[in-house]
């Protein structure tokens, strides 16, 4: 394949192209669900097929396609060439940057492919049985599911990469329900790692405690509405880290000024107490890579420290627009989709509070508990985070537990109104979207975070 | 070899490696795009993709698989897998044939020969026209993007199916932004089979008022219980989490929708009709034969506020012990690339609100007050509860039938089931969002909160 990948290369360039890549990829996953104990999906999928990029003056040409015959590549990069020169966009040269060569496999103890699905199926039926606790579970619903992508890529600064990028995931998602009354609760496990990471978790106990909550939900009160104190856990603080500061550090927003954050490295934009990081090389994590989709290696990128902005995260375009080098968050979700800078895992950084301690100053506020999703935005500089649900607090206790509440507010504001970090971090996966489109896994997270926002809920 | 032969392959394949069933979902799609960044056209391109799903049945174990498809080995190798994951599953409860083939009750025609024929610098061409009417009336467009898909999909199964449905769509969304401090976004989208429909000079002047809308808006205080409209871009989102995941059969099956008790009960207040029509020319995924290739049919989903029907595919007819109906998807409304991937759902394939007879202006000018929502930051509503609470980027105020200004940093706040009862009044508009058609629709009794 690598064969065919460079002759695409030296006839992207041979037809004029400034800089140009091209992309094999290959996806190989298995995906099984079980809901009310009957299988729903065993299915195995295979996606693969090869994307070429070419740059001309500020503008890119993109092909794709399934055939990777030497006919099609060639037609391929020519069509790549000439779309390219159909663009009007301007913007600096990408400067040489340094070759990069291997071959890197996935790191796992155990691969996925070395475990029977009979053992996997049966996995997934334990956990699915797990949730069965009570007549008022009306629907269990258990999902596992395992990838390994192979991108073999080339580009013409003479990157000659192979590398696999392995991710698993395993949720449990419990609906109770009550008078007529319908509340849902899940618990999920996921990781670039192997079957190993499966092996330590009680798949008892997380099947039961995904019940167990759904059936709390179902006596949960109203959320308050409007300005509260809020201490938002690990996984609301993520999307706050994800949503509120992460999308509008993404550089292609800054370079064409659509985000509230251009122009501000070295300004104080939180509490000195709030460090946020990108990070694409943390150890297992969802969100992780080796190389992002422009063969770049990924790195550990400081968006903020001690509440002063730092900097972006960069493609190669945006770093040549910026002057900088490529953080590697040049992402895309296939080979026949578009490259953007996006996030790889983004949090906060711990601070020095245990929880016990937020919660003893607050009078009146909420205690939130997972996310369920979020959008960012990055002109108006607000953010709007969905949590799963949440509880009281009431004189320093925490009480009753609420239904889902959103949180909002303007983002500059609600980091300067942090008055309390946790310390301790955790990390939870999700699928990403610029804007509704491109879905790419992330993680995000942080430690429990006190600060002051707009919530409402039904 | 011709996508349709690498079907037959296929099913040849899984024949020989035991399968006493087969089904191919065979699809083959050309997407074109044009991507502005920061006004100007920045990528352009053509990407063609082809691929198969399979669904092996031996006896009633079930088993699936997809793939990129290109070659015979490829076509061979997943149809062996399919059949080698049957062999490791578990009996189904009730599913033991694909389907029979049926009679045609649908034509349709949503297929646009000018998208075949339009090519990615065409395209170019419109979005520099959009951008260029955006900035005519005062703003910029920082990102936004053209697409357009021609697809032609063909199910074949060992009982005698073969049917082959030919389609096109075009996708857009354009971001504008009105500079100043602070800045205002508009987002406007256009969806539909046509290109024709697509008018640059229409779409590039109401994003940019939208954003100039959004840049004057000023934060929300206190609460205010008033009728809501929600205009059909954001309203489709929210009908999807509830109306479309409560009439699936999938959900019922599952025994997790509101609404699986109530067939033949009130569950909308009467001015409300929904119907799956698939025979309709502006959903993208209209279709005479759904994605398993059962015959689709124009179905009354609800009528006058009554709940009338449940959509079924294969699977979730035979777990209710009554037939199909047509009802099993694939396809996407927005988007065609890898459609061989997308797994086979229950739901509707065009979602169409019954219009009422007054346009939104002459509903507003009847309100005493009120709040016209035109942009939630992610219109998603909880499906089994139904309770939601949506950032409202941009909504209008109204006082004694007039805009009074516009709000945002506020919060809509009520639950979808209990609003589809409390439908004010259905207006006479329409718009195709995604695979629904609806109108702009005034709701009683949901909270606007405040960041104040």
């Amino acid at each position: 394949m690598q064969d065919m990948l460079r002759k695409a290369v030296r006839t992207m360039e041979d037809e004029g192209a400034e800089f140009c890549d091209a992309r094999f990829q290959e996806t190989a996953a298995l995906l099984i669900s079980v809901s009310n104990r009957e299988l729903r999906a065993l299915s195995s999928h295979r996606l693969g097929g090869m994307g070429l990029r070419a740059r001309i003056g500020g503008s890119w040409g993109c092909a794709s396609g399934t055939r990777a015959d030497s006919r099609s590549v060639v037609a391929m990069a020519r069509q790549a060439v000439r779309a390219a020169r159909n663009g009007t966009g301007q913007g600096k040269r990408i400067p040489e940057q340094k070759a990069c060569t291997g071959d890197f496999k996935a790191k796992a103890r155990l691969p996925p492919s070395s475990v029977p699905v009979e053992e996997k199926l049966a996995m997934v039926r334990d956990l699915d049985e797990a949730q069965r606790i009570s007549d008022r579970i009306v629907n269990t619903n258990s999902i596992y599911n395992e990838s390994v992508r192979t991108t073999t890529l080339v580009n013409s600064f003479g990157s000659d990469l192979k590398w696999e990028d392995a991710r698993l995931r395993l949720i449990a998602l419990a609906v109770a329900s009550e008078n007529g009354r319908m509340e849902s609760y899940r618990q999920s496990v996921s990781g670039t790692r192997g079957l190993e990471l499966v092996q330590r978790v009680d798949l008892g106990e997380m099947g039961r405690r995904a019940a167990k909550e759904a059936i709390v939900q179902l006596s949960a009160v109203k959320p308050p509405q409007g300005p509260v104190t809020c201490i938002t856990d690990p996984e609301i603080s993520g999307l706050l880290a994800h949503e509120v500061m992460g999308h509008a550090a993404e550089a292609d927003e800054v370079v064409k000024a659509r985000s509230f954050l251009a122009g501000q490295v070295g300004n104080v934009v939180a509490n000195e107490q709030i460090t946020m990081v990108d990070d694409g090389t943390v150890e297992g994590a969802f969100g992780s890579l080796r190389f992002d989709d422009e063969g770049t290696p990924t790195s550990r990128t400081t968006i903020i420290r001690d509440g002063v902005y730092r900097g972006y995260m960069q493609n190669l375009e945006t770093g040549a627009e910026m002057g900088v080098p490529s953080t590697g968050n040049g992402r895309a979700q296939d080979y026949g989709r578009r490259i953007w800078v996006r996030m790889t895992n983004t949090f906060f950084e711990a601070g020095d509070w245990t929880l016990d301690e937020m919660v003893e100053d607050v009078k009146f506020g909420i205690l939130t508990d997972k996310f369920v999703n979020g959008m960012e935005d990055p002109v108006g500089g607000s953010f709007e985070a969905k949590a799963h649900r949440g509880f009281l607090i009431e004189n320093g206790k925490i009480t009753t537990p609420v239904r889902a509440i959103t949180l909002t507010g303007k983002a500059l504001d609600i980091l300067s109104t942090v008055d309390a970090v946790g310390d301790k971090v955790s990390l939870d996966a999700g699928l990403c979207g610029k804007g509704t489109e491109d879905n790419v896994p992330v993680t995000s997270g942080g430690p429990y975070c006190r600060s002051r926002l707009i919530v409402g809920g039904d | 070899m011709d996508i349709r032969a690498l079907a037959r392959k296929a099913i040849g394949t899984a024949r020989k490696e035991g399968a006493s069933q087969a089904e191919v979902f065979a699809v083959s799609a050309v997407t074109r795009a044009a991507y502005v960044d920061d006004g100007r056209i920045k990528i352009v391109e053509e990407k063609s993709d082809q691929g198969i799903a399979m669904r092996v049945l031996k006896g009633r174990k079930l088993a699936q698989s997809s793939s990129s498809c290109s070659t015979a080995g490829e076509a061979e190798a997943c149809a062996r897998t399919a059949a080698r994951l049957a062999d490791r599953s578990p009996q189904t409860r009730n599913y033991e044939r694909l389907p029979s083939p049926g009679r045609v009750t649908v034509t349709v025609n949503n297929r646009d020969p000018a998208v075949s024929s339009t090519d990615p610098v065409a395209l170019a061409e419109l979005m520099k026209a959009a951008v260029g009417a955006a900035l005519d009336h005062g703003a910029k467009v920082p990102k936004a993007l053209l697409r357009t898909a021609t697809i032609e999909s063909t199910v074949m199964n060992t009982n005698g199916v073969e049917v082959t449905n030919l389609s096109t769509l075009v996708y857009a969304e354009l971001n504008a932004m009105a500079e100043g401090a602070p800045a205002g976004e508009g987002i406007c989208n256009y969806s539909s089979p046509w290109l024709g429909g697509f008018d640059p000079e229409a779409i590039g002047r109401k994003v940019a008022e939208q954003a100039k809308a959004a840049r004057g808006a000023k934060p929300l205080e206190g609460t205010l219980k008033v009728p809501v409209l929600i205009a059909p871009s954001e309203l489709a989102d929210m009908l999807d989490g509830s109306v479309s995941f409560s009439v699936s059969a999938e959900n019922i099956n599952r025994k997790r929708s509101a609404w699986g008790e109530l067939l033949g009960q009130r569950v909308a207040s009467e001015a409300l009709t929904v119907t799956d029509d698939p025979s309709d020319p502006r959903g993208p995924l209209s279709a005479p034969y759904d994605d398993e290739g059962v015959p689709t049919a124009v179905r009354p989903v609800i009528e006058d506020g009554v709940l009338r029907n449940f959509l079924y595919d294969s699977y979730n007819a035979a777990a209710a012990g009554r037939p199909g109906s047509g009802n099993g998807v694939r396809r996407r409304a927005t988007d065609a690339q890898y459609l061989f991937q997308s797994p086979l759902g229950c739901g509707h394939l065009n979602l169409v609100v019954k219009p009422g007879t007054r346009s939104p202006e002459r509903t507003i000018a009847s309100l005493g007050e009120g709040v016209v929502v035109e942009k939630f930051a992610f219109p998603t509503v909880n499906p089994f509860s139904g309770a939601f609470a949506l950032e409202v980027r941009l909504a209008r105020l109204v006082k004694d039938g007039g805009e009074v200004g516009a709000i945002k940093h506020a919060l809509l706040v009520g639950n979808i089931y209990e609003g589809l009862r409390n439908v004010r009044e259905v207006c006479s508009d329409a718009a195709t969002v995604g695979s629904m058609v609806l109108p702009t629709v005034a709701f009683d009794g949901f909270e606007v909160i405040g960041s104040k």
